[in-house]
């Protein structure tokens, strides 16, 4: 009975608008009241104990260097690149917006950011070219949230930290789902321009490409930096995000001069605003996740699932629907926060890779985002760009399909994300 | 509406006790996200000038890790206090937005007042643990500085969001929370 409630009243309380962070505290203070679990000061243990932690500190070194990123002229110039190097293929500007996602995701780990970013720089011209505003703001949509998927992900921390294990492995892991999804992308939007007769723009010259390429050579060394210290051993994920903050600052402001103090300063101080959203969050679910390992209720849940006798196949089936769900109506980070204590043990007991879990959670929670009714990303570009939402619905469906064959794929080829990580190692 | 403006927009200028303790709630808040930024400066310096001292020089601060991590507790929860004034805090209010005008304030009223209460309990019993840290005289490992201050931003930010809550349903009314999607600020 009383963890029949302790699943229901946050499902109620969340549903009344009341902040996340705080169900997860009345939930777990009510937890540990009714069955008696231990004094309410252990709380602040908990929070204090959760959140004592170095590999957590990557998530709002992250959200910086994205933000000055995005503000400092080195996502533009990478777009800049991009667009510049796929130009003369067809649906150059739609292959060049999947492919900017991709690189603003190796950089960054919000995919909101990702879809104002990138979709203000390219909406207008692939509508110019004649790919429809729905089609259009539907892409960038859909591609956002790439940005999740391609590490460094701050969703991918959050699991690594809350399900224990090794952050750099995720990144790893979550690679080539990543470039797949992109690449599947790309090739829907070439297959689209061909049947649309969208006009193939000129490929440009040499010159051209080597101007794009020498005013964006600043920009392209900020995920080389990141991604080769990480996956090199030169940093661990935190520190490479601290220097990817100190990177994109000099580079912002004494190079492309695209940034002054003043501006750095004004986006230092706004994302402690973001940070503190996402993070008083993982404060409150250290002591959620506390109170539930505590409570017997994930090893109830393990022994309701193997009564079941079900196959992994179909364990993570339902696992695929429930974060489907789940991640339609919640953000990733407390979706992870507040699922991955109860999901790991089982996970555990079937035997199946925490890593390659790991990259199933991320992937289902990222096509929330975009999965109608409620995915983030949709009120997000019907905000950004006026686009009613019954269009984004049908829009974003063919880029749902893709989406939901990689899940499948890597869902159920477990070697996708398992293999890449031991040639790693 | 933005979240910038969501906080000037819904609240014109008041004259009186409303308005001062409007404007004691912005000074805060502007006070509180200006600290944070400060410490969030320090952990990038502090992240960049390791990592630059451990291959160029072979040597590394041993205190390093610990003052960036306390430097992170100290912005969750200072700067949630502008977090809560602003009325920003990740929620799901889909439902509450599709209820009569007369519940959503009742239940915005009830659930504020309860978050309050929640709030305060919790600070309660984390202040004992300070209380106690600070008895003890208990010092941190490499910073070795008094135990009780990185503990003590637990339950200082906790009254700090609970004031702001009660500071902002009294100026702002009973408002649901506010996390437009168009707003520059929100990017998660």
């Amino acid at each position: 009975m009383i963890l029949s409630m302790l699943a229901a009243l946050p499902v109620i309380l969340i549903c009344l608008g009341v902040p996340i962070f705080i169900v997860l505290f009345a939930v777990s203070v009510g937890g540990m009241v009714a069955l008696d679990l231990t004094s309410l000061k252990a709380v602040h243990s908990a929070i204090f104990g959760g959140l004592d932690s170095f590999p957590l500190l990557a998530i709002p070194l992250f959200i910086l260097a994205g933000d000055i990123m995005a503000q400092g002229g080195i996502a533009r110039r990478l777009i800049n690149l991009i667009t510049a190097v796929v130009g003369g293929v067809p649906g150059s500007m739609g292959v060049a917006a999947v492919g900017s996602a991709a690189a603003f995701g190796a950089m960054s780990g919000s995919s909101v950011a990702c879809v104002a970013a990138i979709g203000n720089l390219t909406i207008p011209t692939l509508v110019k070219q004649g790919y429809g505003r729905r089609f259009s703001t539907s892409l960038i949509a859909a591609t956002g949230v790439i940005d999740i998927i391609i590490p460094p992900s701050i969703a991918m921390i959050l699991y690594a930290i809350t399900a224990q294990v090794s952050v750099t492995k995720l990144f790893i892991a979550g690679v080539l789902p990543g470039l797949l999804i992109g690449l599947l992308l790309a090739i829907f939007v070439m297959i689209r321009a061909r049947a649309l007769d969208i006009r193939v723009v000129e490929r440009p010259s040499p010159r051209e490409v080597l101007a794009a390429a020498k005013a964006a050579l600043w920009a392209v060394l900020a995920p080389v930096v990141i991604i080769g210290g990480i996956y090199g051993g030169v940093f661990t994920p935190t520190e490479a995000a601290g220097i990817a903050c100190a990177y994109a600052t000099i580079v912002s402001v004494y190079v492309y001069k695209e940034l002054t103090w003043q501006g750095v300063w004004r986006i230092v101080t706004r994302s402690t605003v973001l940070i503190a959203q996402i993070m008083l969050l993982v404060a409150a679910s250290t002591v959620f996740g506390w109170v539930i390992t505590t409570s017997g209720m994930p090893q109830a849940f393990v022994a309701f699932i193997e009564s079941l006798q079900l196959g992994n196949w179909q364990l993570l089936l339902i696992f695929n629907i429930v974060l489907l769900g789940v991640g339609s109506v919640l953000e990733p980070p407390p979706a992870i926060l507040i699922l991955t204590p109860l999901f790991a043990p089982v996970v555990a007991a079937a035997g199946i890779d925490p890593i390659h879990f790991g990259l199933i959670v991320t992937i289902n929670l990222a096509i929330g985002m975009f999965l109608p009714p409620f995915g983030i990303n949709l009120f997000a570009a019907h905000a950004l760009f006026k686009v009613p939402l019954p269009d984004l619905y049908r829009g974003v469906l063919p880029f749902l399909a893709i989406y939901l064959f990689v899940l499948g794929l890597i869902t159920y080829i477990p070697a996708l994300t398992t293999v890449p990580v031991q040639w790693v190692r | 509406m933005t979240m910038q403006t969501a906080a000037a927009g819904i609240s014109e200028r008041r004259e009186g006790t409303a308005g001062r303790a409007q404007r004691f709630g912005d000074f805060l808040s502007a006070l509180c996200m200006q600290l944070s930024g400060i410490a969030l400066a320090v952990i990038v310096t502090i992240c960049t000038v390791n990592v630059i001292a451990r291959y160029v020089f072979a040597h590394a601060f041993s205190w390093a890790e610990e003052a960036m991590v306390y430097c992170m507790i100290f912005i969750i929860f200072v700067a949630s206090a502008a977090v809560t004034w602003k009325g920003s805090h990740l929620c799901l209010d889909l439902l509450l937005r599709k209820c009569p005008a007369f519940f959503q304030k009742a239940i915005v009223v009830g659930s504020t007042l309860a978050s309050v209460a929640l709030l305060l309990l919790l600070a309660h019993f984390s202040y004992d643990v300070v209380a106690r840290l600070y008895r003890y005289g208990q010092r941190t490992e490499a910073l070795e500085i008094p135990m009780w201050i990185p503990q003590g931003f637990v339950p200082a930010g906790l009254v700090l969001i609970a004031l702001m809550m009660m500071l902002r349903l009294w100026t702002h009314g009973p408002l649901p929370h506010e996390t437009d999607l168009s707003s520059e600020d929100f990017h998660l």
